[in-house]
């Protein structure tokens, strides 16, 4: 898989560029608007990062480039302008989805993984491992070959945690996940404990053991 | 009161005085000419007598004389000349009329005379009359007149004001387009649409900068805290951390996470302050409500609190969407949040209130200060205390009343459209 980042803040584009290939994806990064609006020029990516404060231009002209040049491609929107007017024009520009900064890489992570999963038609619909399997658009999780009824956040925090795989989740980055801006208001994490607490019993692997452990207070990690 | 009201008011009053006091003293005035004249013909009246009386050494037949009534009388003794007004009958016209009379002594040989002149005053009198009433009659079409002259002047010259304040009516500090006045040919007007052209660019360059500072501001302090945050993130998915550095990095983590969150809702609340949200739509309220609390179920399941709906009437608003949002996540969030674990919640809602009442234990904080910053019960809790702020804040800016109390165990907050 091959990804676009854009984003000229290097400390930032850094972390992201060391993660993204941490997760095994072929990363290219550049820092302003003339690269950015070259490299799209030149090759195809399946996903393109965007920032739209980039020296040289708004990255909103290099998201209608794309999408005037390659349909195929899913972009997501990163920048620090928290206004729903870059939102909203990004959006209709094409772009697949919005983040805005700060983020947590593992958010970022799953909004690849899902628009990865949206564009590309021809690849599986479907996550296996061990003995679950997980359809995303039809939001079903079977165990065991059975049916297993889980509440939509529940599913959503499944995926969450499916797409950092073997990674440490913080609670924070799963309770923006799944409640959004609404996040800041929680104050206490203990029902986010709660719910993978049922999350756990509702999946375990044919020995009985959980898939999820805790990481000393600081969060969860997802592993096989 | 309208200005041109005003003016006609205030000229109406002052000319009606001043031509009262113009007419009482050109009354007077006249009254006292005429009578001085009507004195000094009695006067001349009675050499005429005299110079006859010397000229031909014989007093004259009383009707010899024309137009003034004068007797002739035997008289015993001198007397004192004496000047009078005094009433006659006439019986001509069947009244008495007012005449003036000067008495004097005439000396005939060894004969006293004692001859009256008397003189209607009635004559002059009609005189004033007809004097006063033309001049009423002319005072009136002049007060007139004029009123409808200043009237019309005011207009024509207060036209240019009365169209720079339509300006400044439809004047928008949000939009950037520049007040464009119509060209005045009266100075002090130019001066007026100069200085606020001026002040209006001001305020919207300020305001300009003001958004694009408190925009700036964020990108320059949430970049630095997404940097921190992802370094973290990446730093804890190194296996060879010791619990202890863990323990260490959780907090490091969470403070940032806790900073950013409170820069975030600072930026909120003084860009909802700097009406940064100008776009508005019609929210239904029962809808978004609804939503919320679908959103937050969990949540509500997690403390097992009973929630409790009384929609009687929905009401539709016209708000800007994500300040809705914000307003109804917050308040009750804020409920679910002091509730206690079974607790009860219930959301009212009418056409023009929404009351959000819970149970749970009295605030540390006293109910007037509830809606202050970083004002919580708990200091150590991970909230940022800015919640009910922004609640306020939103409020404030649609002109909505809020008020709070706690009332037998209920937390009761009330927002009235």
């Amino acid at each position: 898989m091959k990804i676009l980042l854009v984003e000229d803040e290097l400390t930032l584009g850094e972390s992201i560029v060391s993660f993204l290939r941490n997760e095994e994806y072929i990363c290219e990064w550049v820092r302003n608007f003339d690269t950015g609006s070259e490299k799209i020029f030149i090759y195809e990516y399946d996903c393109a990062l965007i920032d739209i404060t980039l020296p040289g231009g708004s990255g909103l002209d290099i998201v209608k480039e794309i999408k005037r040049r390659n349909q195929k491609t899913g972009i997501i929107i990163i920048s620090a302008k928290n206004s729903l007017d870059d939102k909203i024009s990004g959006l209709d520009l094409g772009a697949d989805d919005y983040l805005t900064k700060p983020f947590h890489l593992s958010e970022l992570n799953s909004r690849i993984k899902s628009v990865l999963r949206r564009r590309n038609f021809e690849g599986s619909k479907e996550i296996i491992f061990k003995n679950i399997r997980i359809i995303p658009d039809r939001h079903e999780i079977l165990a065991n070959g059975k049916h297993v009824n889980l509440t939509k956040k529940e599913f959503s925090l499944l995926l969450f945690f499916v797409s950092n795989k073997n990674r440490v989740v913080t609670k924070e980055s799963i309770a923006e996940h799944l409640w959004g801006d609404d996040a800041d208001m929680i104050d206490s994490f203990d029902f986010i404990y709660s719910h993978i607490k049922n999350l756990r019993k509702k999946i375990l692997d044919e020995k009985g053991n959980t898939f999820i452990q805790s990481v000393y207070g600081i969060g969860y990690k997802f592993s096989i | 009161m309208k200005l041109l009201t005003k003016t006609s008011i205030y000229y109406l009053v002052f000319s009606l005085i001043l031509f009262l006091i113009g007419g009482i003293f050109f009354y007077i005035q006249l009254r006292e000419i005429l009578d001085d004249e009507f004195t000094e013909n009695l006067y001349k009246e009675k050499e005429l007598v005299l110079q006859y009386v010397t000229d031909s050494s014989k007093i004259p037949d009383s009707s010899n004389l024309i137009g003034d009534k004068i007797t002739i009388s035997q008289g015993t003794q001198p007397l004192n000349e004496i000047l009078k007004d005094t009433l006659i009958f006439d019986p001509v016209e069947i009244e008495f009329l007012q005449y003036r009379q000067l008495i004097f002594p005439v000396k005939s040989g060894n004969n006293f005379f004692v001859v009256t002149i008397s003189k209607p005053l009635f004559e002059s009198e009609d005189l004033i009359d007809g004097v006063i009433w033309w001049f009423i009659l002319i005072s009136a079409v002049m007060l007139i007149s004029l009123f409808f002259l200043t009237r019309l002047l005011s207009k024509k010259m207060w036209k240019p004001f009365y169209g720079t304040l339509n300006l400044l009516q439809n004047f928008d500090i949000t939009k950037n387009d520049p007040v464009s006045f119509a060209s005045v040919k009266i100075s002090e007007f130019k001066i007026m649409n100069d200085e606020i052209r001026k002040m209006t660019y001001k305020i919207q360059r300020d305001y300009q900068s003001l958004k694009e500072f408190t925009e700036n501001a964020s990108h320059e302090i949430q970049t630095p805290l997404a940097i921190i945050r992802s370094k973290i993130e990446l730093l804890i998915q190194s296996e060879s951390l010791l619990p202890v550095q863990l323990g260490l990095l959780k907090d490091v983590y969470e403070s940032s996470h806790r900073l950013s969150k409170l820069n975030q809702s600072l930026l909120l609340l003084a860009k909802i302050e700097n009406r940064q949200f100008p776009e508005t739509k019609n929210i239904d309220v029962k809808k978004l409500i609804e939503e919320k609390l679908d959103q937050l179920e969990e949540m509500i399941d997690y403390k097992n609190i009973i929630v409790k709906k009384i929609f009687t009437d929905s009401s539709v608003l016209k708000m800007n969407t994500y300040l809705a949002d914000i307003l109804f996540s917050n308040i009750i969030i804020n409920a679910i949040k002091h509730s206690e674990c079974k607790g009860k919640l219930s959301i009212e809602l009418n056409t023009n209130s929404v009351i959000v009442t819970n149970s749970g234990l009295p605030s540390e904080i006293p109910p007037e200060k509830l809606f202050d910053r970083f004002k919580k019960g708990n200091t150590s809790s991970e909230s940022t205390g800015l919640g009910l702020s922004i609640v306020k804040q939103i409020c404030m800016t649609y002109n909505f009343q809020i008020q709070y109390v706690y009332h037998e165990g209920n937390h009761k907050v009330s927002i009235f459209f």
